[in-house]
């Protein structure tokens, strides 16, 4: 099974690029669009596989490689980007169908948009399987060009705004980083240049010797710059505009894919600098984010906001809550981590894919929430409701667990004021997103009816393998804290 | 790196937050650029293959940056310059005071000498304040390549130097970076009429 692995860890990052490379060959939009979908279909499978071997073998010791790993935690984060990319290129044709691009003619603009799409993706393949800090700087920067251009893909001024903004706010973000990156480098470092001296586990054997004031500027320097990139508060600023303004698919990998993988590098720097920064210095930077983002998130998700504007703060809202989890360092807060990243990945790319028939039917939505969707389409309204349903943490969704293990966690082991004050926030967090979920279900209707039902049935196809996805993940949610997974994390039960 | 030479690189920082022209920023900031890589290139001699490579590589990151930088510069030129946003006082006083409180903030960490850790935290506050004080979006793609000088003082200013590998991957990433926001000025000088950032504070209303 090892040399399997060794294998789909090169294959599961090189298929998509190797798709990408295929587009240029369609001589028509929809052959384009044909090579796109179909063969990240294909592509995504080593992916798939690779996670699902990683999480079958997780109470063993992680394989490594030159410069990858492969454990559990990056599993369910491998999983997450590799499923939501695939769907994100199954919904992408309905799209490009629906708002050709106005800088290119159909042909050209689809190269353009299926290229940099998969490119972006197959970096972010790349980033739970990176095994040194370096090299996830590396790809973590190298999915800006990529996603930036697919941001402002639209060539409308507001996307060129906030592609843009995007591009500047998380360089520079990542820039300070980098600087944490070399400080922490010639920190560690004990003799010739090295690779190896940015491994998460060479970081982690020798963060007890290391000089704890330098060590402590590094980590704090490399996690507020990553921070730009994961979306937490208050350097945020990017996030709702870039969520707004891209095409849903694009959007749904952003919010699901990219933003928990960044948080992944920060866990994972977190994980392996605790006995040098100290246990207080993590809770108290992950929880500020935390937390931040969440008082950040909450005022806006009680404002009647366009259907991806929404979707955009609650990316900011989940983000603290993932941020949150980091901080409390307990098993429990662990298993909600894990859970969560699933679960908002699942639920927020629904959102984003519904945008597209949405959007279609009821244009009033990209200026004011959606309203009495029950009574204009079911299948809509399906994907919808159990999009807003679990994002809103509404049991029997896994957020609703996975939240409750993070609290948990936080009164177990963290500081008890701030799990007290992300429970309340949380709880006015759900008060608003279940406000726009009654009123987008069973509010006064607006818009016009599907002519038929083959302009909604993707989504209802989607929403349905969603709906049974968080539901089974729900049921492992149960069975999550104490299991390998997250023993093969925290090193206890 | 010789303290002159980190002083000159600082003070051509300075110089791009004082410029009123984004072309003369440009100027001064690609200059910074391309006197940082031959100053790594001096050190070489004496050093390992490896920083010979990693400084070949500084240089040529240098001149494709620099290419780009000038291309940009052509393709985007604009009638008048913009109207200053905040006096020069104002601007340099700003880049001063978030230079010397993150100076002071960073302890030392253990490159070669404290005058290289001292000028690449300068260089990144100087980027920081570039960013806050500069509205001509060209200022924001200035203002990353300073930072990215910054990293390169402390990376050929590490003991035995960075890993190479660590050297090409960052150089790639800022030359297509770079690139990116080249392509993103003149699309958004033809859809905004100017290249003016102040034009775009909440346009994006999704």
């Amino acid at each position: 099974m090892d040399d399997l692995i060794a294998v789909l860890v090169l294959i599961a990052p090189l298929a998509p690029v190797a798709v990408a490379l295929a587009v240029p060959a369609g001589t028509t939009a929809t052959a384009a669009d044909r090579i796109g979908r179909w063969g990240s279909a294909v592509a995504a499978l080593p992916a798939v596989l690779l996670g699902a071997l990683a999480l079958i073998r997780a109470g063993d010791a992680p394989l490594t490689g030159s410069w990858w790993l492969v454990d559990a935690p990056g599993a369910v984060f491998l999983l997450t980007v590799s499923v939501v990319g695939a769907a994100s290129a199954a919904v992408s044709p309905a799209w490009l169908r629906t708002n050709p691009s106005s800088r290119a003619g159909a042909l050209g603009s689809r190269r353009v948009y299926w290229i940099a799409f998969l490119l972006f993706w197959a970096t972010l393949v790349a980033v739970p399987l990176a095994r040194n800090l370096g090299v996830a700087w590396i790809l973590i920067e190298a999915t800006t060009a990529a996603s930036a251009l697919l941001v402002a893909f639209s060539g409308k001024r507001s996307a060129l705004e906030a592609g843009w903004k995007y591009l500047v706010l998380t360089s520079l973000g990542l820039t300070v980083a980098l600087f944490g990156i070399v400080v922490l480098y010639v920190t560690a470092a004990t003799g010739e240049a090295s690779l190896a001296v940015l491994d998460w586990d060479a970081l982690a054997a020798r963060a007890g010797a290391l000089e704890h004031d330098a060590t402590l500027a590094a980590f704090v320097l490399i996690v507020a710059g990553l921070a730009t990139k994961a979306g937490w508060a208050p350097v945020h600023n990017w996030l709702p505009d870039a969520h707004s303004e891209a095409p849903p698919p694009v959007s749904a990998l952003l919010s699901a894919a990219l933003l928990p993988a960044v948080a992944l590098i920060a866990w994972r720097l977190s994980l392996a600098l605790v006995p040098a920064v100290g246990e207080d210095a993590v809770r108290m930077l992950f929880g500020g984010f935390g937390l931040v983002s969440l008082a950040v998130a909450v005022p806006f998700l009680w404002r009647p906001l366009p259907w991806k504007r929404l979707l955009a703060y609650s990316s900011l809202e989940h983000m603290g809550v993932i941020a949150l989890a980091i901080a409390f360092q307990h098993p429990l807060a662990t298993a909600g981590l894990l859970l969560h990243v699933l679960g908002h990945g699942l639920a927020k790319s629904l959102g984003f894919y519904a945008t597209v028939p949405l959007l279609r039917y009821q244009p009033s939505a990209a200026r004011r929430p959606p309203r009495g969707l029950a009574s204009l389409d079911r299948g809509l309204a399906g994907a919808v409701g159990v999009s807003l349903g679990t994002l809103s943490g509404l049991p029997p969704s896994p957020l609703f667990l996975s939240e409750l293990l993070i609290l948990a966690g936080g009164f177990a082991g963290g500081p008890a004021w701030m799990s007290a004050l992300a429970a309340v926030l949380l709880a006015l967090g759900f008060l608003g997103m279940a406000h726009v979920l009654v009123e987008g279900l069973a509010g006064r209707p607006s818009g016009r009816r599907p002519s038929s039902r083959r302009g909604t049935r993707q989504i209802q196809v989607l929403a349905t393998v969603a709906a049974v996805a968080l539901l089974a993940l729900t049921v492992v949610g149960y069975s999550l804290p104490g299991s390998d997974i997250v023993r093969a994390v925290t090193g206890v039960a | 790196m010789s303290t002159g030479l980190l002083w000159l690189l600082v003070a051509s920082g300075f110089g791009a937050v004082a410029a009123r022209r984004p072309a003369v920023a440009a100027v001064l900031v690609t200059s910074q650029t391309l006197l940082l890589g031959a100053g790594a290139l001096a050190m070489a001699p004496g050093r390992s293959g490896e920083f010979a490579v990693a400084a070949g590589l500084l240089m040529l990151k240098a001149v494709l940056v620099t290419a780009i930088v000038a291309v940009a510069i052509r393709r985007s030129r604009e009638a008048r310059p913009h109207a200053d946003e905040s006096g020069l006082l104002v601007r340099l006083g700003a880049a001063v005071v978030l230079v010397l409180v993150m100076v002071a903030l960073v302890p030392e960490y253990g490159l070669e000498s404290v005058a290289a850790e001292r000028g690449a935290t300068a260089l990144i506050a100087t980027a920081l304040a570039l960013v806050l004080v500069r509205r001509p979006i060209l200022f924001a793609v200035l203002a990353f390549l300073i930072a990215e000088n910054g990293i390169a003082v402390a990376a050929v200013s590490v003991s035995g130097a960075l890993p190479l590998i660590v050297e090409a991957g960052i150089a790639f990433d800022l030359v297509l970076l770079i690139g990116v926001a080249a392509i993103f000025q003149r699309r958004i000088l033809a859809a905004f009429g100017t290249t003016d950032s102040s034009v775009m504070q909440g346009g994006a209303r999704g």
